[in-house]
């Protein structure tokens, strides 16, 4: 184990992993540190879609999702191993007027875009969601996203980075960063040190805290999120369903439900999501929220009843000011670089870390990132 | 925010579990003047250790297996039962209990003070076969034979170690079974002398194991120490058993015996229940000797959190009399809290006899421990994880590519994430780890626990029954 | 029929269940469990995977073994359930589809 590099990444998770990977495909002496098991943070603690129709639809995010999407399908085979990769349907279930004409509007400029996505009426969404207890929707828009495991993913990145060189501490919290003048010089996690020429930093909701340990300050937040998984359920829920409401829902509330479910490849349904105003950073589950999620997704599938939880879990989810994601050199420090507060993360990461190796390598990514500069908030942090 | 908990039903102490150590706390709280509300998973108080016969099948009642069961029936005691706890959480000063039973069970509970008592099951231990119909646990066997008045087979094996195992043959044999062979998997215990003086005093329990010994030796039933079954073979169900030295390991050319059986009984001692104590925030460690992580308790029991005390096999494999005087203890520590008047001398007689019940149970775990030896038996075709059928063949793989820890393991592979909650992998996965990495258990981490800690259906979770 | 009953305290009254479309007799306090092995059936269930025979194993509601499906509701545990009157028990198929 060597204490020099070429670069340090801080963050174990899908995007620290994936952008290692690129950059040790690259030859670059890569080393990645991780407070906890490789992909054991927010990347495990998602359900594994790889979303299409809910981001922001300026041309850089749809180029993002159209691109990254390509490169999912065939990402299995790149690295060698498998996550359960598919193509799922994909449903917002709409209660509102003012909700179906926005995602009209949206649908009609995700299908220009090339994602297409279809607006379905009540009569329609009860055709292909029989269980759905569709009463109070007006219907709902469709698309054909992704899904997959996220553990495995991690994992495939990971095995991927090793191959090609790269080092991965995982249970290595970062605990200090050494400086000299603007530059970082060293990444400490305990008594051990390591040095690099740049460091990256993209661990979620993390991303923050650890940036200031080089006396930068990043407009990152968070909410504490919690979810559930349920045993293998025999009811054919093959699409993934969210409520349109989600952000209506949540915005501005001390803490609030909206349910939404994928279900896996063995059967079991992964049900988001009870969201809590919070400035902890914890990771513990609450009575409130695995009921709430329940009977939220009992009065959506009243034939689910039975069905049993297994477990619950909760993370720390990072959002920026205007939700789109920061990425790109730290202002204020001149060897950070940070990535962190994405929207439809899975979906971006192929193309994403790929573009960031290379603008951690001091080259300019293929498109204009202005969008997502770190420093845009300046003055508004 | 807290949650609503105004219409949640209030008590001063919750008891969760009623066998032995749950039903001598509520007893010793009674006494004391504290109203207790006492939660058991089962139709029927008593546990496994006084596990009511039901009456239709049996036709005595089942007061005699304890007077401590005579107490429930008090005014000042609340018995619910066919319940289970699935989550507790600190409310203020005290603790929020989630639970989920029949129509009309409360679904929440708020509880200044909490005791813990949820006993141990069987400690799984896999080997080539053991997922077969046929083989059952030790414990499974006795409540068949015991309480279901089924004898749950025709032809035994009984593969484990310790005294419960010549019980369990006696009563197969009482029923009509035939025992084809009992294989304790620790040496015989020549050491037993040094322990006579712990052993002073019980009597009857000796006395239970000198006549299950005669009845075997009667039976012509094959008894062996240092032996396990190594591999269970047959269509679809046992029909034959592998026997062999427990320190034999995989080789082929250890002898060994091939026996005729239809039944397989496990009866590896127990591992305690810790899952809700650790969804509760409680630290744990690891015991080396009890080969599980017990609760960290001071003197008087409590766990790390305050006002939550933990007792019994739950806390520690001690048997039904240590858990009774634990019991007893934290009864009077939590009583004390809640400002009842506690008589000094009473808790020093509750803490001679447990001392005393505790040496006798100290010879038994150093007489028969779990065997270093059993993970010697596993093919990379055994499957571990029974839930998702997780191999140990594919546990080594992904261990081969670098993960290093109980929860990467079971991230990658999905070992521990069925409905059993990791109750049957968690220990042979950790054994496994350690060995493949030349690693002690405590140091390949543990999954926190989160709830529910038994699966709960999704109606179940709510506040209210809909 | 590896499985037998104990004597039954005289006068014991029975019930009747259906075991896979066929009628069984069961006794008021046994489980599930405890009629399917009386019956000399010990494969509850096959798993989804590997399509592997389980049933019965720690008894006591733990391991998730000994799934069957009870008046239409699936994967129910046999060991932990106490007959009624008229149960119809369904075993055999993966516990998820």
């Amino acid at each position: 184990m060597r204490d020099r590099y070429d670069v340090i990444i801080v963050g174990g998770g899908m995007l620290g992993l994936a952008t290692a990977y690129h950059l040790a495909r690259r030859g670059v002496l890569t080393l990645v540190l991780g407070a906890g098991e490789l992909g054991g943070g927010s990347s495990g603690a998602c359900t594994g879609r790889a979303q299409v129709a809910e981001g922001h639809l300026d041309p850089l995010n749809l180029r993002l999702i159209r691109e990254g999407l390509a490169r999912l399908e065939t990402l299995e085979e790149e690295l060698g191993a498998a996550f359960e990769w598919r193509r799922i349907g994909f449903l917002a279930l709409i209660d509102s007027q003012h909700l179906w004409d926005e995602w009209t509007a949206r649908a009609a400029q995700l299908t220009a875009a090339g994602i297409p996505t279809e607006m379905l009426d009540q009569a329609g969404l009860r055709k292909v969601e029989p269980y759905l207890n569709a009463d109070r929707f007006l219907g709902a828009a469709y698309a054909l996203e992704g899904l997959l495991n996220p553990f495995r993913f991690c994992a495939a990145y990971a095995g991927a980075a090793r191959r090609h060189g790269a080092q991965l501490r995982p249970r290595t919290p970062v605990t200090g960063m050494r400086l000299a003048g603007r530059r970082v010089i060293a990444v400490e996690s305990g008594t051990e040190r390591f040095e690099a020429d740049q460091v990256a930093v993209m661990c979620g909701a993390w991303t923050a805290p650890v940036a200031r340990m080089a006396g930068v300050e990043l407009p990152i937040h968070h909410t504490h999120a919690e979810a559930f998984v349920t045993e293998p359920v025999a009811l054919p829920l093959n699409n993934t369903v969210e409520l349109a409401s989600f952000y209506e829902t949540i915005h501005g509330k001390e803490r609030a439900v909206s349910v939404g479910f994928s279900r896996d490849a063995h059967g079991a349904l992964v049900v988001t999501e009870a969201v809590t105003k919070t400035n902890e950073f914890h990771r513990r589950t609450s009575a409130w929220g695995l009921a709430g999620m329940a009977a939220d997704l009992l009065r959506l599938y009243p034939a689910l009843c039975g069905v049993r939880v297994v477990r619950g879990w909760a993370i720390p989810t990072p959002f920026s000011p205007d939700d789109e994601p920061l990425v790109g050199w730290a202002p204020g420090c001149d060897n950070l670089f940070v990535a962190a507060a994405f929207m439809e993360t899975i979906t971006a990461v192929p193309l994403m870390c790929d573009w960031m190796a290379g603008m951690i390598l001091g080259e300019a990514p293929p498109a204009d990132l202005t969008l997502f500069a770190p420093g845009r908030f300046a003055g508004n942090v | 925010m807290p949650d609503v908990i105004a219409n949640h039903l209030q008590v001063e102490l919750a008891i969760v579990g009623a066998g032995p150590a749950g039903l001598a706390a509520a007893a010793e709280a009674s006494d004391l003047g504290v109203p207790v509300t006492l939660i058991d998973l089962f139709p029927r108080p008593g546990g496994q250790y006084f596990k009511p016969t039901p009456a239709e099948l049996d036709g005595e009642s089942g007061a005699h297996l304890s007077p401590l069961l005579d107490r429930l029936s008090q005014a000042d005691m609340r018995v619910i039962s066919d319940t289970a706890v699935w989550g507790i959480f600190p409310e203020g000063e005290g603790y929020l209990l989630c639970l989920y039973g029949p129509v009309g069970t409360p679904r929440r509970l708020l509880a200044r003070k909490v005791i813990l008592a949820p006993g141990a099951h069987d400690r799984p231990v896999p080997f080539p076969g053991w997922t077969l119909p046929g083989v059952i646990t030790a414990g499974a066997a006795l409540t068949l034979v015991k309480h279901q008045r089924l004898l749950p087979g025709r032809r035994f094996l009984l593969s484990g170690t310790g005294p419960l195992q010549l019980v369990l043959a006696r009563h197969l044999l009482d029923a009509g079974g035939e025992v084809a062979a009992v294989l304790d998997a620790n040496p015989f215990p020549w050491r037993g002398w040094r322990h006579a003086r712990a052993a002073w005093g019980q009597w009857e329990r000796l006395g239970e194991g000198w006549a299950a010994w005669r009845s075997l030796r009667k039976a012509d039933a094959l008894l062996r120490w240092g032996h396990v079954v190594r591999r269970a073979e047959g269509e679809g169900q046992v029909e034959q058993a592998i026997i062999g030295p427990v320190d034999g390991g995989t080789d082929e050319a250890v002898a060994v015996d091939r026996i005729a059986v239809d039944t397989i009984c496990l009866g590896h001692g127990l591992a305690p229940s810790v899952q809700l104590a650790r969804q509760a925030g409680c630290e744990h460690r690891y015991d080396p000797d009890q080969r599980a992580y017990l609760p960290v308790r001071d003197e008087s029991l409590q766990s790390t959190l305050p006002g939550l005390f933990v007792v019994g096999d739950g806390a520690g494999i001690g048997g039904k009399d240590v858990a009774q005087w634990e019991g007893r203890l934290a009864a009077l520590a939590a009583a004390a809290q809640l400002t009842r008047s506690v008589a000094a001398d009473r808790i020093a007689a509750v803490r001679r006899e447990l001392a005393r019940q505790r040496r006798f149970a100290a010879v038994l775990i150093d007489l028969f421990p779990a065997s270093a030896h059993l993970g010697d038996l596993l093919t990379d075709d055994t499957v571990l994880c029974r839930c998702e059928e997780i191999t140990v063949g594919e546990i080594r793989r992904v261990v081969a590519e670098g993960a290093e820890t109980l929860n990467a393991v079971r991230m990658v592979t999905r070992a521990g994430m069925g409905r059993c909650q990791g109750r049957m992998c968690g220990g042979p996965v950790s054994e496994l780890l350690a060995r493949e990495l030349g690693q002690p258990v405590e140091a390949l981490g543990q999954v926190t626990p989160r709830p529910p800690v038994v699966p709960v259906p999704l109606e179940g979770l709510l506040e209210e029954e809909a | 029929m590896t499985s037998s009953r104990l004597p039954r305290p005289a006068g014991s009254p029975t019930l009747t269940v259906s075991v896979d479309s066929e009628i069984a007799e069961a006794h008021p306090g046994e489980t599930v469990a405890t009629v399917l092995l009386a019956l000399g059936r010990q494969t509850f269930r096959h798993t989804d995977h590997l399509h592997a025979p389980r049933g019965l194993f720690c008894g006591m509601g733990v391991c998730f073994d000994c799934l069957v499906t009870i008046d239409g509701q699936p994967n129910v545990r046999a060991c932990m359930t106490p007959v009624h009157a008229g149960m119809t028990i369904e075993t055999g198929g993966p516990s998820d589809a």
